[in-house]
């Protein structure tokens, strides 16, 4: 069994695979304040899932922020494995849009897989999913709730302010003013879908497009971005592990690579 | 050939008239700043038009730190290619400069970089000044595919000098602190020659009629670089301020100085354009701050608001001399920066608002 | 910073430089006690006019940079940010007003005299006229329009550079009673084109595998060429570079371990973050190539002096058309045998990062080289985010790995 730990800055995640990288079982957990704890129980959570044991665990491939502090065999950068594991699932993906949880990136591959381009957005969390986390806090909403909101819009809110702290300064004076919550909804997912998009632009978007990171979950923000984009995106089943999968998919290749 | 413009139209959309330019088979030839002699793109038969910021945000092709109007500039002339026969770039700032290097390797379009020295006031500058314009006046030729000849020439400037007075007439209506005219319409008049054909423009002037009530406001002068956006013109009016002058380009200094007779008429043009008084990237920073003390006193001016595009160098390094400069006038001054003014209008509000307020509004 | 950690493999020679520092800053006072008059200059300004006519000169530039490698900067920094000075502003500009307002009592003496040539960017005008205007200084601006193409440097361009040489003369003159000599001016000029071969023979040398010297070394090397050129003292040093780099390649000795990847570095290192280059090095990366460390080298025809020196002020490098710039981007690629290019955005330098973008789709488009682009400052420690920039590097190495197996 091969394993992918992808430390994120809000959530760590674990990915398991045989040795044909078909993915055999895998756990979320938030990050917190520690990641030794954090990676020790997404790996426990990963291994009861998926009913293997500790032992069976032949190679290890960590990722994301806090990779450094994880034990593991080697790591690797989050932009290769979203790259590496975005490709398995889909061969025909082109460009890559990952937001997570405090930062988002765009990845331009061939039709090899091989990365051509990326740019990230690690400064300024008004495109990632600590957006979303301060909208739906100020909204009293789960995120899910979110999604489900966003369709019943009519008219979405225009949020001006680039900044997340200001944009809620923003939101507080259209909640006072009578906006609906579902137009509230849909003007966020518009704010955050633009940075992104702005962000993205430099890679110039190519199909397929894929989306992947935790942020892709919600139905709502797809939806706003693939309008802007003007091309209808992939989406995994479970876009928040792609990463981790990658990363598992390298501790195949590196395994091979140690005998 | 008559065309159908609403100036406020306009000057919300700019990119608006190309269209009609296109329909009417009027070829227009762009460029990027207020050194380039609208006379020469005139004589060689074709419509100015000069290029803004307005209905683009920054391009990709530029890092986050350059210059958003250039960025914003760059990104309109891609973006609106097709309506061009020809573009005119100026080398006076780097983001400007720049700019030359970028559209080469983006656009097939004829493409043309004036440089603009930076000492304004010496005869070396004025000579190689006229050289570049000889240089400029060979590659319109060679894209119009006629020689621009000495009438075509005089005839420009007479139409231009004639706009240039027009405006400026409207702008001196308001010295000695009176408020005959609003700023807002004498911006639009302003922005609209340098899109409009001159005739129809100078027609429209003619008949403009200024509407006079005297209301008590807070007479400001606005200084810094190139202005297009009039929801910047139209907050100072409605945070108690009147602008009763400025130093823009895309205001009094597009209009200031005119063309003088010369045995050479592009003796004339080179005088005119590099020796009036310079934007903040050319020299001397003295020319420029004896204007600005000119305007205020004549405008009975209370204090001055620099509108600013964040990480414009010149302006940044100029502002600190600014001040103490006025200081010693006891004349307050406040500077404004920002990214994207149409997504910031509420931001600058509250600071427009709070300095009017400040120097007795 | 790179305290306690190891750093990057150096040169003998390399080792040499910190001493040509100090020994620059002593002759510079020696000067000014002797009542000859300090220059303060912009680079790719004509110094070998300066040392003939027994003029001084000193670069606040290199003064920025040394403060920033030697941690000295912050203090500059903040004094210049006092006075009104935004953060946005070239931190080299910011870190010599900032010595300008305090008092000048460190390692540079005051200006006798402000030099500068506009052929790199704003801020050289700026800030040169914000001495000015702080400190009184006399002031000499001079122009230098953009090349567009080769024309230019034989043209009416050449001759308004040449005008501009004649009045600088004149003001030294006139001002501080000295006399120009011709016969000085052209054993400067021999001297600063002999200084500037070498270097440019030394980097020849790093085409050949291994590479015999990195970028922590041409980091330091290339200062001779930046103020010193027309002394004895630079074509000394490169002399005694080449000897080294020459018994390397002989020894086919690399100035790393282990070397996978050759690498092309655009931009003005990070003087407070040399760690970064060892960084890259850990990963088996070297630094072949620099248009940066190209840039200083210019060949002078000492029969033709002053015409070389206008060239010179012309050609240095920002200000050549883009496609030429760009051309030598090209040719290095084979060259050096380059496998990824490195970009750094400086936000200290616009005129350099504005098009950046343009000339690393150029690399991409003609020679599928990958490249990184990233943002930080070079001189003010503070617009630096070391896990991001690390971050993207770990990335970009990776994807060399992969283009290196296909």
């Amino acid at each position: 069994m091969y394993v992918g730990i992808d430390a994120g800055a809000s959530a760590t995640k674990a990915v398991i695979v045989n040795g044909e990288g078909e993915i055999i079982s895998y756990a979320i957990v938030p990050s917190g304040m520690n990641f030794k704890a954090s990676t020790k129980k997404v790996l426990e959570e990963a291994l009861r899932l998926g009913e293997v044991r500790f032992e069976k665990m032949a190679y290890v491939v960590s990722t994301g922020y806090g990779r450094a502090l994880v034990n593991s065999h080697s790591s690797s950068s989050e932009i290769a494995c979203i790259a590496r594991g975005t490709y398995r699932l889909f061969p025909t993906a082109r460009t890559i849009i990952d937001v997570g949880g405090q930062d988002s990136k765009a990845i331009k591959i061939d039709s090899e897989g091989r990365i051509l381009d990326f740019v990230m957005n690690d400064k300024c969390s008004a495109g990632t999913g600590r957006f979303l986390e301060v909208m739906a806090n100020l909204l009293g909403k789960s995120i899910e709730a979110l999604s489900n909101l966003h369709f019943k819009s009519l008219r979405p809110v225009k949020i001006s302010s680039t900044c997340t702290v200001f944009a809620e300064s923003e939101v507080i004076s259209h909640i006072s003013q009578g906006s609906s919550l579902e137009d509230l909804v849909a003007g966020i997912h518009e704010a955050i879908a633009e940075r992104i998009y702005n962000m993205a632009s430099r890679i110039v978007f190519e199909k397929d497009v894929v989306f992947t990171g935790g942020v892709a979950k919600n139905k709502g923000f797809v939806d706003t971005l693939s309008r802007k984009i003007g091309l209808t995106p992939l989406v995994p089943e479970e876009p928040q592990i792609i990463c981790a999968f990658g990363a598992a998919l390298l501790a195949i290749k590196k395994s091979k690579e140690n005998r | 050939m008559t065309l159908l413009i609403d100036l406020e139209e306009l000057c919300k959309s700019p990119i608006s008239i190309l269209q009609q330019y296109k329909n009417s088979g009027v070829k227009v030839f762009g460029y990027t700043c207020s050194y380039v002699p609208e006379e020469l793109i005139l004589s060689a038969g074709f419509q100015p038009y000069r290029i803004s910021n307005i209905g683009a945000s920054s391009s990709f092709l530029t890092p986050s730190f350059i210059c958003p109007f250039a960025s914003a500039v760059i990104e309109n002339i891609l973006k609106n290619e097709k309506y061009f026969s020809g573009f005119i770039a100026a080398h006076t700032c780097d983001p400007m400069w720049r700019l030359y290097d970028i559209l080469k390797k983006k656009i097939s379009k004829p493409l043309f970089l004036l440089r603009v020295p930076h000492n304004t006031q010496n005869e070396m500058s004025l000579e190689f000044f006229k050289k570049e314009l000889y240089r400029l006046k060979k590659f319109l030729e060679e894209n119009s595919g006629k020689a621009i000849v000495n009438q075509e020439l005089l005839k420009a400037i007479q139409l231009c000098n004639e706009n240039r007075s027009l405006l400026k007439n409207i702008y001196t209506a308001n010295k000695d602190g009176k408020y005959v005219i609003d700023a807002f319409d004498r911006f639009q008049l302003t922005l609209a020659s340098m899109w409009m054909p001159k005739l129809e423009i100078n027609t429209r002037i003619k008949e403009f009629k200024p509407c006079t009530k005297l209301i008590r406001k807070v007479r400001i002068h606005l200084n810094g670089t190139a202005i297009y956006d009039l929801d910047l013109i139209k907050i100072v009016g409605e945070s108690g301020g009147f602008i009763a002058s400025d130093d823009l380009c895309t205001g009094s200094r597009y209009f200031w100085d005119n063309v003088e007779k010369t045995i050479d008429p592009i003796q004339g043009i080179a005088q005119r354009y590099l020796t009036r008084t310079p934007c903040t990237p050319q020299g001397p920073i003295e020319s420029r701050l004896e204007y600005i003390n000119f305007m205020i006193k004549k405008f009975k001016v209370k204090g001055i608001i620099t509108f600013t595009e964040k990480f414009c160098d010149p302006l940044l390094y100029d502002s600190v001399h600014l001040r103490n400069y006025l200081m010693k006038d006891g004349i307050p001054v406040t500077l404004i920066e920002y990214e994207n003014p149409a997504q910031e209008l509420g931001r600058i509000k509250t600071r427009v608002e709070a300095f009017i307020e400040s120097i007795g509004g | 910073m790179s305290q306690g950690k190891e750093r990057s493999r150096i040169l003998e020679t390399t080792k040499k430089i910190a001493e040509l520092i100090m020994d620059h800053f002593s002759k510079a006072w020696e000067a000014k006690s002797q009542n000859k008059p300090i220059c303060w200059v912009t680079v790719f300004t004509p110094v070998e006019l300066l040392y003939a006519m027994d003029v001084y000169p000193v670069s606040p530039e290199h003064f920025g940079a040394m403060c920033s490698a030697r941690g000295m900067i912050l203090d500059f920094l903040e004094e210049a940010e006092r006075k009104g000075y935004s953060q946005n502003l070239c931190s080299y500009s910011r870190c010599g007003l900032g010595y300008a307002v305090s008092g000048m009592r460190g390692i540079m003496p005051p200006p006798d005299i402000l030099l500068t040539f506009r052929n790199s960017c704003d801020v050289y005008v700026k800030w040169w006229q914000n001495l000015h205007m702080h400190l009184g200084t006399p002031l000499f601006i001079g122009e230098a329009p953009y090349v567009l193409d080769y024309e230019d440097l034989d043209n009416y361009t050449l001759d308004y550079v040449l005008k501009q040489l004649e009045q600088l003369i004149t003001l030294l003159e006139e001002k501080f009673n000295l006399k120009f000599d011709m016969e000085k001016f052209v054993k400067t000029v021999k001297l600063s084109d002999k200084a500037s071969q070498l270097w440019l023979e030394i980097l020849k040398l790093r085409r050949v595998r291994p590479c015999p010297l990195g970028g922590r070394d041409s980091a330091s090397d290339i200062f001779p060429l930046v103020v010193l050129q027309g002394t004895e003292d630079a074509v000394k040093f490169y002399e005694d570079l080449l000897k080294e780099v020459k018994e390397m390649v002989n020894k086919r000795e690399g100035i790393i371990k282990e070397e996978k990847f050759r690498l092309l570095f655009d931009g003005i290192w990070l003087w407070y973050a040399f760690d970064l280059i060892k960084y890259f090095e850990d990963k088996k990366a070297v630094f072949v190539y620099e248009p940066y460390s190209e840039a200083w080298a210019c060949k002078l025809d000492p029969s033709k002096p002053m015409e070389s020196m206008a060239r010179k002020i012309l050609s240095m490098g920002l200000n050549v058309d883009i496609d030429i710039r760009i051309q030598r981007f090209l040719d290095s690629i084979k060259d050096y045998q380059i496998d990824g290019a490195v970009l750094f955005s400086n936000r200290s330098c616009k005129s350099w990062a504005a098009p950046q973008l343009v000339t690393a789709e150029t690399l991409r488009e003609k020679f599928n080289v990958p490249y990184l682009i990233f943002e930080a400052d070079m001189a003010d420690p503070r617009q630096y985010s070391e896990a991001q920039v690390k971050n993207r590097v770990d990335a970009f190495i990776e994807i060399l790995e992969e283009h290196k197996c296909t």
